[in-house]
């Protein structure tokens, strides 16, 4: 994967987040930090996919037949490298203080003023325990590592091969991650569901009237619930065990950039929470 | 950092709303919340009815549950996770929808006797009560129990069964139970389902 396809996924991100902006959608201030999210994101993206890039050439420079970046099976989780990353960290840390809301600021800033071993413990074990033991982490512990490693560990995912499923799994086939919104994309004429993982944002099929929760099949205690305004937004609900999964539908609307959707979609989120339903996951900012 | 333990609660319940815990203002959320009109739809799995194929469907259903509301069937596409169709619908499936919300769908029994023009309508109770005498007599009446050889076969040859292709695989394995007992060897289903 080369640093400017990397650039691309998130120049979309940040297109869409203008757009949704620019239509006055009541989470514009979220989309607005967003923004400034994705862009250092990117830049953090397009710097991994390039020094992977170098430490390839170095390799293949020695030994014209070995196989250039072939997919590897493995975990994702196998593979941190926090030397290429943790440099960045400080920048990210000042760009949070600058940009975000007052207490998301003072706790960047908390970060900042903390050693740098302190720094390592936080990634490490965020990357050790991302997407399964979040409920235990704190808002504002999840937020940072989160933000930070998920382009490492999305360009990591993109270079594993997927091993043959035989089964609908509920949790992230190559980091054992789970799922925190679905999408379904064109199948035939109708939409077929995919899980987004909530740390690596590697896609896996998932059936479409199964609970990502609980595992419930029976279709009368799994309702949608869509509002007319923004039709392209699905609450899949679960009369069992009272989590959703929020669905961007691909097929009513093209445009939409799953992860710039789902933040925008917070109204949905606090009508859901009214209603007696939690997410499973939640997204990068907590909505 | 500056987490509190009533930070950590609000994230862990609220889910949705943990945003508010770094501090963004959710007040346009709220007044949007208010002003939208969010229904409830079900989604259920069924086959198309019209050919042997068997394709897979969704049918979605609007409806709140309340006694006073009847489901409303509003959508229906192909089922992309079954294995026959993919997502697909052929032109006839696609229009199932008409189907089901239909004027002119039957929706009780009805008979046209022998030398008749009219269809009549009929109660299910007598419709399924005068099937049964009219299997029973035909069976009867056309029983051969040895062929011209002498072998027995216990068969009758008056009576066939063909199966529709949303029957599923145990209610045709019933279906051959039933008419094999009877004798009928006309028999043919589409057990695909």
């Amino acid at each position: 994967m080369t640093s400017q396809a990397v650039g691309i996924e998130y120049d979309a991100r940040i297109r869409r987040a203008e757009k949704l902006i620019a239509e006055k959608s009541p989470a514009s201030e979220i989309l607005s930090f967003y923004k400034r999210i994705a862009s250092f994101q990117k830049t953090l993206a397009m710097q991994i996919a390039d020094a992977n890039r170098q430490q390839l050439l170095q390799t293949n420079s020695g030994a014209e037949q070995r196989p250039r970046d072939t997919p590897q099976f493995g975990s994702v989780r196998d593979a941190l490298d926090l030397a290429l990353v943790l440099p960045q960290f400080r920048s990210f840390l000042s760009l949070v203080e600058q940009n975000a809301p007052n207490r998301l600021a003072a706790a960047a800033r908390g970060i900042a003023a903390l050693p740098s071993e302190s720094w390592t413990a936080l990634l490490t074990s965020y990357w050790e325990n991302a997407g399964r033991f979040d409920q235990q982490i704190s808002a504002f512990a999840q937020f940072f590592p989160r933000a930070f490693l998920q382009p490492y560990a999305s360009y990591v995912a993109g270079r594993k091969a997927v091993p043959p499923v035989l089964v609908t799994l509920r949790v992230c086939p190559l980091c054992g991650g789970r799922p925190y919104l679905g999408v379904l994309r064109v199948e035939g004429d109708g939409g077929k569901r995919w899980m987004v993982c909530s740390f690596c944002e590697h896609e896996w099929d998932f059936r479409r009237l199964l609970c990502p929760t609980c595992g419930e099949e029976d279709e009368k205690k799994l309702p949608v619930y869509v509002a007319e305004q923004i039709p392209h937004i699905r609450v899949e609900a679960c009369e069992t065990c009272k989590f959703f999964m929020r669905t961007i539908d691909m097929t009513k609307d093209g445009y939409a950039v799953p992860p710039v959707d789902d933040l925008a979609a917070i109204p949905l989120s606090l009508w859901a929470h009214e209603h007696g339903f939690s997410r499973l996951q939640p997204n990068l900012l907590g909505c | 950092m500056q987490t509190t333990r009533r930070d950590f609660f609000k994230f862990a319940t609220l889910g949705g709303a943990a945003a508010a815990v770094f501090g963004f203002d959710l007040r346009p959320a709220y007044a949007q919340l208010r002003v939208l009109k969010i229904a409830r739809a079900n989604e259920t799995r069924s086959t198309c009815p019209y050919c042997a194929v068997g394709c897979g469907t969704i049918i979605y259903t609007i409806g709140d549950r309340a006694k006073n509301v009847t489901p409303q069937v509003v959508h229906v596409e192909g089922d992309p996770d079954h294995p026959t169709n993919r997502g697909t619908l052929c032109p006839k499936g696609s229009s199932l929808a008409q189907d089901i919300l239909n004027d002119r769908r039957l929706l009780k029994p009805q008979v046209r006797r022998p030398g008749g023009t009219q269809w009549e309508d009929i109660s299910w109770e007598d419709a399924l009560s005068e099937i049964a005498h009219k299997i029973k007599k035909t069976r009867d009446d056309s029983f051969i129990e040895k062929d011209a050889k002498g072998i027995t076969v216990n068969r009758t040859e008056a009576i066939s069964w063909i199966g529709g292709c949303t029957d599923t695989n145990e209610f045709n394995f019933l279906v051959v139970k039933a008419m094999r007992a009877l004798g009928v060897v006309h028999l043919e289903n589409q057990a695909r389902v």
